[in-house]
């Protein structure tokens, strides 16, 4: 009996020490997770990626106060639930504004060479300011902003531990930048599939596949890689439903006209509606515009022609496509308000 | 005492030999006096005038081009840059833009707004001397700065005039917008908007006023006079672009329209001296 009194005494103390041990053991989440395969996060020199920086990006991300009305933000039409993309065609803006293009997913943005559907910004920094200052977005100037953010004591103190320095319009987008650059994706069923894991997809999934990276449905061509996008710019017969002359309006050379940049297909399933003009409201609508590919125009991809698919291929590449829905990336609460 | 007493002495002695002598010196070989050159700068000015053809440009009112189509202009502003002036062989010199205090104007880059007069004045380091012209850039040139082309820094890490919310910026492009005049032409008996908003590397309008000046000093070395009725007239004499035409003649931000107010600029007498 009295051993047992020193055995429960010893026991509750390895105990409490288990405990203390495990709570100084845990790490900090990591600011980012690259997953394998992924190729080093590129982050440029200007604009290190800090716990500070991250967090006031998200702060800002999330604050409709950096739209002119207080009606819209970032994450007004970036909805992580759906990739951080936007399940509206045309984003709403400011009271009620629209645009003539689809919202993309933020997933891998930091990866990409350029930004937007014609590719005409070349960093995150400075893609940052084009939403904030579109009259049809949240139509605001980057001064009324910044002073909309530095009469708020937390942003102040947040800044401040961020860049060293009050609010100002270039580190207000530098930190925008920063939290974006970390929503990275790459933890698919396909992912594990690709890493090992046979049990990860089905029988149907793995022929939808062969199809995707096959001479039969031909999308390798384009969508390649561990971001499925080759970061370049084609015309692949989708006009839209209205006239958009694509990465021309960027280089205004007519041999551009119709090209729209080559988007992720990771997490395609939640990124609805498709194509440049968000015209395209399932994958079945996507998939039979190329198998009919009915646009003609002089500027079509070499590589496109009208693909020979069964109904079952149809079925078996769509339910590929699905593999590819990061469920681990729509839950992760680092990138919630 | 006496060491005092000598010391005293010989001062004086000395003192006096070296008066005479300097007294001797100068009747003797005075040299002829020479007033050093003046190599100072000074600030000196272009001041602008704006008009369209012969009539004085004001904002909101009914301007007519010289092919007939009327005008209400709202906004008319550019960017200045690569300046210099000419020597009296014709060679450019670079020149110093300087602000209303003297002080260097970063990147050597100014901004004309002409809703703001205090834009209205160029202000430039220059010696006394006469000038045969001045060469300088409508626009923000892509010369490396700081590693980058300057015409597509980050904006947002940029003051004024460059700054985002200077309203010459291209969010979706970036690069700035190098000129610009808006504003309503007469279509078809109805006020419809014009813009004309010119930018992107290739249509940087270089300018060369062969025009001979003096800078006297500090102050007006010239008039900049800026005739917004030669836009629309091209080198040859064509009345194009046409404000009063179709949406696709006046609502222009690239392309060949955007070629041509670049080229108007530079080559059709929009911009003039006048000493």
């Amino acid at each position: 009996m009295r051993y047992g009194r020193y055995y429960l005494a010893a026991l509750a103390l390895a105990m409490l020490m288990a405990a203390c041990s495990a709570a100084v053991d845990t790490p900090a989440p990591p600011l980012v997770t690259i997953p394998k395969g992924f190729p080093v996060l590129p982050v440029p020199p200007g604009n290190q990626l800090t716990a500070a920086r991250i967090a006031l990006g998200k702060k800002l991300f999330y604050d409709k106060q950096l739209s002119r009305t207080g009606e819209v933000a970032c994450g007004s039409c970036h909805l992580q639930e759906r990739a951080f993309a936007d399940p509206n065609r045309f984003s709403i803006g400011v009271e009620g504004r629209t645009g003539s293009r689809n919202a993309p997913s933020l997933a891998n943005m930091a990866y990409n060479s350029s930004y937007f559907w014609d590719g005409g910004v070349p960093t995150l920094e400075q893609q940052a300011i084009a939403p904030i200052i579109n009259p049809l977005e949240m139509n605001m100037t980057l001064g009324e902003a910044t002073a909309r953010v530095a009469a708020v004591p937390e942003y102040v103190t947040m800044f401040r531990n961020a860049y060293d320095t009050l609010p100002s319009p270039g580190t207000l987008t530098r930190a925008i930048a920063s939290f974006v650059r970390t929503l990275v994706s790459g933890e698919s069923r396909f992912d594990k599939f690709d890493r090992g894991d046979s049990s990860a997809m089905t029988v149907q999934e793995q022929h939808g596949m062969t199809i995707f990276f096959g001479e039969k449905g031909e999308c390798f061509h384009c969508h390649i890689g561990f971001n499925f996008s080759n970061n370049t710019f084609k015309n692949d017969g989708f006009l839209g439903k209205s006239i958009d002359s694509g990465r021309t309006k960027v280089t205004e050379n007519p041999a551009d006209m119709g090209k729209f940049k080559v988007p992720t297909l990771r997490n395609i399933a939640l990124t609805a509606p498709y194509m440049h003009d968000g015209s395209l409201a399932t994958l079945e609508e996507v998939v039979e515009h190329y198998v009919t590919l009915n646009h003609a125009h002089p500027n079509l991809d070499p590589v496109m022609h009208p693909l020979n698919l069964t109904e079952q291929d149809r079925a078996d590449l769509i339910a590929f496509l699905k593999t590819l829905t990061d469920e681990s990336f729509i839950k992760d609460p680092r990138f919630r308000p | 005492m006496k060491l005092m007493n000598l010391r005293y002495t010989l001062s004086i002695l000395c003192l006096g030999i070296v008066a005479m002598a300097a007294s001797g010196c100068g009747d003797a070989t005075s040299p002829p006096q020479v007033v050093p050159p003046d190599t100072a700068h000074y600030v000196a000015t272009f001041d602008l005038k704006t008009m369209a053809g012969a009539a004085p440009f004001v904002l909101d009112s009914v301007m007519t081009t010289e092919s007939g189509v009327q005008y209400k202009p709202s906004a008319l502003r550019f960017y200045v840059s690569q300046f210099s002036l000419l020597d009296s062989a014709g060679n450019p010199v670079e020149a110093t833009l300087v602000d209303t205090a003297g002080i260097p104007l970063k990147y050597n880059l100014t901004f004309c707004d002409y809703v703001n007069p205090e834009t209205q004045i160029i202000r430039f380091l220059a010696r006394k001397g006469t000038y045969t012209g001045a060469t300088f850039s409508v626009g923000v040139p892509s010369d490396p700065v700081d590693g980058k082309g300057l015409n597509h820094v980050d904006a947002s890490q940029q003051t004024y005039p460059l700054n985002v919310d200077n309203d010459m910026y291209w969010g979706w492009n970036p690069g700035y917008i190098f000129f610009k005049i808006e504003g309503l032409a007469m279509v078809n008996k109805s006020w419809e908007s014009f813009y004309y908003h010119v930018g992107n590397d290739g249509r940087l309008a270089s300018i060369r006023l062969a025009t001979p000046f003096t800078v006297k000093g500090a102050g007006r070395a010239a008039t900049m006079l800026v005739n917004t009725n030669r836009l629309f007239v091209t080198p040859s004499g064509g009345a194009f672009p046409n404000p009063g035409g179709a949406l696709s003649d006046r609502v222009v931000n690239n392309g060949r329209l955007a070629d041509t107010v670049a080229m108007n600029l530079a080559k059709s007498g929009c911009i003039t001296l006048q000493p």
